[in-house]
């Protein structure tokens, strides 16, 4: 079985740190970037992987990153993370093609479920 | 002889002619031809020396003809000798009166020795001398008398009637009247008495020289005629030339007349004897003569002298009168002197005239007695007489003139004496008038001041340099006596009393008024309370130098300021109270974003948590890392602590708090609590924070407060920025004076210039919905800390805030204490 990568993007960095902690302690194999530049300069990630990408961000947003990277091989299943947020945007991710929308502070069960549910997209996708 | 009619004059000379040679002709031995004395030459020589107008001349010596003409004619002498006669009797008269016109160039006076002599030299000597020649060679040639003779005899009878009867004639004619007029009662009577005495003497000699003579005895001694002195000394030394000559023809008219009359007082031949009282007489009036000029010239001095002196004594009077008196009293003096200025002057009105708002009116005003007094126009007051005006000039200033009038006008030396005398009355009342208006000026300037004094609440004492009370308003005085102390206490301090304000607070304003009597300080002020027990009051005490004329002290001032205390006060409490009430207010529509700022530092933790609890699961967990996550969640647990403190010092109610302010710091701080705000606005925020800003002193709630409010309007305003630029920028760094500045410049569409000014004002809001009270309690908050704000065009568009904050000084300038209450 490949390695399930798990890349992480947000500007905060002890959030950063919590994360990779707690996804590299759930078996994944983890990646962080503080901002869409940072992840934009990295070469393409084979599948299977996900992205968990922070929604607000200095410069760019986590939604212009997904923009930004749509149809090219950057382009990754993605679960948002956000601080703040409401149905509406939710909503809005989900049309966009999110795998899924989790507020903070983060369930355990609910970050790992929709990184496993993203890893598979990435699979199938693959 | 002037005022007289031509024709009224000439016939006076024509009758005086007559009368002269009546005389003439009776005073001779005939039958000579010449006369011993011989009036009619002189009669016409004093007629052409009282007429000023020489065109007048040939008709007053017409005039004589007929006379001469009727008394000649009947002694038998041929016609032409007659004529002749006429002719150098009128040489006489025009040598000697146009010499003395000539060499005088005015009426003829003898009240000098100086005008005698010159009447002597022309009228005495030179015209007989002259004239008698060509009479002399007219009774040669007619009559066969020896020529030397007749010019002797002439010579002597002509001058000796000159030098005696042109002084009587001139004076008697021309100045007896007004003389008469001025004369006391006393020098009447002692003229009297002279002419009495030389009426007795005349008839007593002349009685005995004819008793004598027809006793066929001796004649009568000589010695007795020197009695005659007696009375021409005596008119010599009283009563001048004029009277003098009378005398002395009265002496000689009767001399002679006893000797052409058989009756003599020598013990020979009467002409003789004739001959030898003229020239005896000739030679001792001369002396005489120039004796009584001398005499007069200096009563007259002594007269111009003594009025001078009385002049003097006037003005001194004058000047004195009005030193002593005050203003108001000045009127009724000047009123008063008015009166003795112009009995003094001897004129028949004087009047003070003052300039009084560009209009000349008659202040003060005397007539003398019978005449009316000035009207409101002076100079018309009756179209005659003499007007004479002097401007009165004060500190060079017209202030008005003085006026005076005469209706028998003066000329000459008398006309400018008076206008001298005028000149320094005016001196003098226009000194005294200065002073007068001085005084009223300062009069005024004092009920100024004491009405402003007194119209004061506050309550004032001067001290002079030793620190004694010298002068206190009303205010004071009430306060004094209410006290129960002395309304010039020596302490000003003593009127509340120690008990009151506390033994440091009199001492501190002790040691500050002596200060400022010192010259220490330019000035002190002091506040304390005074009362307890809820009858507080607050009284501000102020003391700055007086500096008098050669002296110095101080004024003290205390002022109730407890009104604008408690004003302050209720202001000041309202002011916290709403900054409270914004504060909390900005904490609710911050809740999103701290929310979101709060959820970083939790996220975090519960991953961590989350991470060491898998961690164990998997067995014997490894102490480094474990360490470490623990030392993360601790390092989150404090950032939340952090926000969550910051939360609570926004909603913190109470006084401010000054402390010193590290505003790298304070500014960074409030940077963090907006930066979840600026996420969700997606507005770009950039802080510059320069290392060299220095800190200051205040109230860190309250800074904050205003960066907080100006930072979350500039996202709110970027967020809406049209440009698609949405960027917000804080700044931090020291102003080129060296004090805090802050700025904050965002992309908005910025602040029209004319409203720049009203977003400070109370309600003014751009925001829909806005309370229009941030940036309000923003600058009272910026101006309580001695700052400043206030808004300008960002270049490149947007709005720039900026507020400029007093730096606080390196340790050891000046303590922290020493900052301003808030």
């Amino acid at each position: 079985m490949a390695t399930r990568k798990v890349l992480v993007v947000d500007d905060d960095a002890s959030v950063r740190k919590g994360l990779q902690r707690l996804i590299r302690a759930a078996g994944y194999d983890v990646e962080t970037f503080d901002g869409g530049a940072a992840y934009l300069a990295r070469p393409a990630q084979e599948p299977p992987a996900c992205l968990v990408l922070d929604i607000r961000m200095p410069g760019m947003s986590g939604f212009e990153l997904m923009q930004a990277v749509a149809g090219t091989p950057r382009a990754l299943p993605i679960v948002f993370v956000s601080g703040h947020g409401d149905e509406e945007m939710r909503a809005q991710a989900m049309g966009a093609g999110a795998v899924e929308v989790l507020f903070k502070p983060l369930d355990e069960r609910a970050l790992l479920a929709a990184i496993d549910k993203a890893l598979e997209r990435s699979t199938a996708g693959g | 002889m002037a005022g007289v009619l031509p024709a009224v004059a000439a016939l006076a000379v024509c009758l005086a002619y007559f009368a002269g040679s009546h005389v003439g002709l009776a005073l001779r031995f005939p039958p000579a031809t010449t006369s011993l004395l011989w009036p009619p030459n002189t009669v016409l020589t004093v007629a052409l020396l009282l007429t000023a107008s020489t065109r007048r001349w040939p008709l007053y010596l017409a005039a004589a003809l007929p006379a001469h003409l009727v008394m000649v004619l009947p002694t038998g002498w041929p016609w032409p000798l007659v004529l002749a006669l006429f002719a150098t009797n009128c040489s006489e008269a025009l040598i000697a009166a146009g010499t003395v016109r000539a060499l005088t160039g005015g009426p003829i006076r003898f009240d000098s020795l100086r005008r005698t002599g010159l009447f002597i030299g022309a009228v005495v000597l030179l015209a007989p001398f002259v004239s008698s020649f060509a009479d002399a060679g007219a009774v040669a040639y007619w009559r066969g008398e020896p020529f030397w003779l007749v010019w002797r005899n002439r010579l002597v009878a002509n001058t000796l009637t000159e030098l005696l009867l042109v002084p009587a004639g001139v004076v008697l004619l021309r100045d007896a009247v007004p003389m008469a007029r001025r004369a006391s009662k006393s020098r009447v009577l002692e003229a009297a008495a002279m002419v009495a005495l030389t009426v007795v003497l005349g008839m007593v000699l002349l009685g005995a020289a004819g008793q004598r003579r027809l006793d066929g005895g001796p004649a009568v001694s000589a010695n007795s005629l020197a009695l005659f002195l007696v009375p021409v000394l005596w008119a010599a030394i009283r009563f001048g030339p004029a009277a003098t000559g009378a005398l002395l023809l009265t002496l000689t008219g009767g001399l002679l007349w006893a000797e052409t009359h058989g009756r003599s007082f020598l013990a020979v031949p009467p002409q003789d004897a004739a001959l030898a009282f003229q020239t005896v007489l000739g030679v001792v009036a001369v002396p005489l003569m120039c004796l009584a000029a001398l005499m007069q010239e200096n009563r007259k001095a002594d007269l111009i002298i003594r009025g001078r002196l009385d002049f003097e004594n006037l003005l001194s009077r004058l000047s004195s009168a009005f030193v002593p008196l005050a203003s108001p009293e000045m009127e009724a003096v000047f009123e008063r002197w008015a009166a003795h200025i112009g009995e003094s002057l001897g004129v028949d009105r004087f009047a003070i005239l003052l300039n009084r708002e560009g209009r000349v009116d008659v202040a003060y005003s005397w007539a003398a007695p019978g005449l009316p007094p000035l009207g409101p126009a002076p100079l018309e007051a009756d179209g005659s007489g003499q007007v004479l005006t002097v401007p009165l000039a004060a500190a060079g200033q017209d202030v008005g003139a003085v006026l005076l009038m005469l209706v028998r006008p003066l000329e000459g030396e008398l006309l400018d004496e008076l206008r001298r005398r005028l000149g320094l009355v005016a001196d003098v009342l226009a000194g005294a008038l200065a002073r007068k208006e001085a005084e009223d000026a300062l009069r005024r300037s004092e009920a100024l001041k004491s009405a402003i004094l007194a119209s004061m609440p506050t309550r004032v004492a001067v001290l002079d340099r030793r620190g004694e009370v010298v002068a206190v308003n009303e205010e004071w005085s009430s306060t004094a006596a209410a006290s129960g102390a002395g309304p010039r206490t020596a302490a000003p301090w003593d009127l509340f009393g120690e008990t009151e304000t506390g033994s440091g607070s009199a001492t501190a304003m002790t040691k500050g008024v002596a200060a400022v009597l010192g010259e220490r300080e330019r000035s002190f002020v002091h506040e304390f309370v005074s009362g307890s027990g809820g009858r507080e009051r607050w009284i501000h005490m102020s003391a700055v130098p007086l500096r008098l004329a050669g002296d110095s002290g101080a004024v003290v001032s205390y002022s109730d300021v407890t009104e604008q205390r408690h004003a302050e006060m209720e202001a000041n409490q309202s002011r916290q109270e709403l900054a409270h009430f914004l504060r909390v207010s900005t904490v609710g529509v911050m809740a999103t974003s701290l929310a979101h700022e709060l959820n970083q530092p939790l996220t975090a933790i519960l991953a961590n948590a989350q991470a060491a609890q898998r961690l164990l699961a998997k067995g014997p967990p490894d102490v480094a890392e474990f360490r470490e996550v623990l030392a993360d969640m601790i390092e989150e647990d404090k950032r939340a602590g952090e926000i969550i403190s910051q939360l609570r010092e926004m909603l913190r109610k109470g006084v401010p708090q000054k402390a010193v302010l590290d505003v790298q710091d304070l500014v960074g701080r409030v940077a963090r609590i907006v930066w979840s705000d600026s996420l969700i606005r997606e507005v770009d925020l950039h802080v510059e924070i320069d290392s060299a800003t220095p800190s200051m002193v205040g109230d860190r709630t309250q800074v904050q407060q205003v960066v907080l409010n100006l930072l979350l309007n500039a996202l709110e305003a970027a967020a809406q920025d049209p440009s698609g630029r949405r960027r917000v920028v804080l700044g931090a760094r020291a102003s080129t004076a060296g004090d805090v500045e802050i700025s904050v410049r965002d992309t908005g569409k910025g602040i029209a210039s004319e409203l720049a000014e009203h977003v400070f004002e109370p309600f003014f809001s751009t925001k829909p919905g806005g309370m229009g009270m941030g940036l309000s309690i923003a600058r009272s908050i910026v101006s309580a800390h001695g700052g400043t704000i206030w808004a300008e065009d960002a270049p490149g568009g947007g709005a720039l805030f900026r507020l400029h904050l007093p730096s606080h000084a390196p340790v050891g300038a000046e303590p922290v204490a020493g900052a301003h209450e808030t």
